[in-house]
């Protein structure tokens, strides 16, 4: 949004205070680089795997029976799995597959849900009625459940797994954005720019649209923590993905029965779910600080 | 565009909600370059005319009289054609100036895409809008803010601005002044005053301040319950007919004469 209060100011800055503004942000807002670092690192991960995954074959069908649940040692990291593949290399793999799928799914519940909630909520009447009530019947479910069933009808994949999110998920989204965008329908600068003369809907793409986003966007970025998880969860329950897939939900599943005997072969996925869950929350928790449109002056 | 014919003409305007009228309006002139009062209580019917001039009266509301703008009957007019009036040759000035500019957008963004919306070409827009702030005295600087950034007085002066940006002939002032402090008051008042002289702007003031709009106005309206009751230069003040403007004079609401509801 704004970069100008970020970038260090240009002229009077040397390289001392350049640093002091950089530790006063680190300082001002620790949630959002803990969330930065992390991210960074998940994002890299998953776009490196192949580059600095140990074992990338590991990630596909390759077995290796001699070398099964290996503890951590110099040439396996974290370990091997039941079937002796290198742990680190499949969590690597995973990021794309845990955390891209995620991020697909929000991208594509916001796709669904904010027009839909922005046109209900901007135009209001009988057809706000009636797409609310659509809403309603899908918020009516569990939304974990409601993906569970879905996930179950579609059989069992990755792809789908997703897909039964997503319906699962738009709801909240056109729920969110329907009522952020109906009380701003009623503020003086969406009247103002009716007496302007901007078309409705430029009025409501252009005004209503962009103060309303502030948090529909908090809300994904945190709900993408709770998207890792459920899509973990329904792997987990053998509805998502299918091995051999490095997906860190079903890692976790397949060496559900060996934690007290080998631990790290569901520690080290389920720390990666968690650590990606708890960068995302904060990174919405940051955002929905900054995304303030109060806040945008506060040094 | 003869000095004979007013710029805005209203005659016989009737309002009709759900069968009940709220506005029966035989007469109201706006000439160029006048700056003319409306007056009148709550519920008097001041936010119904100021709807029905620019085209934004509820739809159910059934209308007749004619409203006419330049020679065109606004009340005929089509919702593109309304479009295209509203806000470049109408401008519109309310009370609440701040909550009036969109908070994301800071006041030059929205200045400038106002008039790119009106088809001002864009080598013409920063010479338009370096005139408009020289006339309504604003730094260039607070354009670089957004909305909660400025005053009360500056965001006001930021839609004035706009308005002279847009060369707009007539400004609806909607109460403009009512959510100032005195002395900014006092500016705006004098603001308008300059504009006029300097643009030939015309103004309808929309007020229930009788005493601010005394001292700008050339006419005053008294509207009370859809009609305009009085009507005069600034001496009617002085030899009320009616006892709304008197009580208005006095500065305090008559009481309701009968059962009857005011709106």
């Amino acid at each position: 949004m704004t970069t100008a209060e970020t970038t260090p100011q240009v002229g009077a800055t040397g390289p001392g205070s350049r640093l002091r503004s950089a530790l006063r942000y680190v300082r001002d807002h620790p949630g959002l680089v803990v969330a930065g670092a992390i991210i960074a690192f998940i994002v890299g991960g998953a776009l490196l795997a192949p580059f600095i995954a140990p074992y990338p074959d590991d990630a596909g069908t390759a077995t290796n029976m001699l070398a099964t649940l290996l503890p951590p040692n110099d040439e396996h990291l974290f370990g091997t799995d039941h079937a002796g593949r290198d742990v680190w290399s499949r969590v690597l793999f995973g990021a794309w597959m845990s955390v891209g799928t995620s991020l697909l799914v929000i991208l594509a519940s916001l796709a669904v849900g904010v027009p839909i909630g922005l046109f209900s909520g901007a135009v209001g009447g009988w057809l706000d009625d009636i797409l609310m009530r659509v809403v309603d019947i899908f918020l009516a479910f569990p939304s974990l459940l409601l993906a569970l069933a879905i996930g179950a009808a579609l059989g069992p994949s990755l792809q789908n797994a997703a897909i039964a999110i997503v319906i699962a998920w738009w709801p909240w989204y056109a729920r969110l954005m329907r009522g952020e965008a109906a009380s701003i329908r009623r503020r003086g600068f969406v009247e103002s720019g009716h007496l302007l003369g901007i078309a409705p809907w430029r009025v409501t793409v252009r005004h209503i649209l962009p103060n309303a986003s502030g948090p529909v966007i908090v809300q994904a970025s945190l709900d993408l923590g709770g998207v890792i998880l459920t899509l973990a969860g329904l792997s987990f329950l053998g509805l998502g993905a299918i091995d051999p897939t490095p997906e860190w939900g079903l890692m976790v599943q397949q060496g559900r029965a060996l934690i007290q005997t080998h631990p790290w072969v569901v520690l080290v996925p389920g720390a990666a779910i968690m650590l990606a869950a708890l960068a995302f929350t904060l990174l919405g928790e940051g955002l929905r600080e900054r995304l303030d449109p109060k806040g945008a002056t506060r040094r | 565009m003869s000095a004979a014919t007013p710029l805005l003409s209203i005659r016989d305007l009737r309002v009709e909600i759900g069968g009940t009228t709220l506005l029966d309006v035989d007469r109201l002139d706006v000439s160029r370059g006048e700056m003319v009062g409306l007056v009148g209580e709550s519920g008097a019917g001041k936010s119904l005319m100021q709807a029905a001039i620019l085209g934004v009266l509820p739809s159910h509301a059934r209308t007749s009289g004619s409203i006419e703008f330049d020679g065109r009957d606004l009340l005929r007019a089509s919702v593109r054609e309304m479009r295209h009036i509203r806000g470049r040759r109408i401008a519109v000035v309310l009370q609440a100036a701040r909550a009036a500019l969109t908070p994301t957008l800071r006041a030059g963004t929205w200045i400038d895409r106002a008039l790119a919306l009106h088809d001002v070409p864009k080598q013409e827009r920063a010479a338009r809008l370096d005139h408009a702030l020289q006339a309504v005295r604003l730094q260039p600087t607070l354009l670089d803010r957004y909305p909660h950034q400025l005053s009360g007085g500056e965001a006001q002066r930021v839609s004035i601005a706009l308005a002279v940006a847009l060369r707009a002939e007539l400004v609806l002032a909607d109460e403009a002044t009512s959510a100032l402090d005195v002395t900014v008051q006092a500016e705006v008042a004098e603001l308008f005053r300059q504009l006029r002289a300097s643009e030939g702007t015309s103004f309808l003031m929309v007020s229930h301040d009788l005493a601010l709009v005394a001292g700008l106005a050339d006419r005053i309206n008294i509207i009370s319950r859809g009609c305009i009751v009085e009507r005069g230069g600034p001496e009617v003040l002085q030899h009320p007919s009616d006892e709304v403007t008197a009580a208005l004079v006095a500065a305090k609401p008559p009481l309701p004469s009968s059962s009857e509801p005011l709106t």
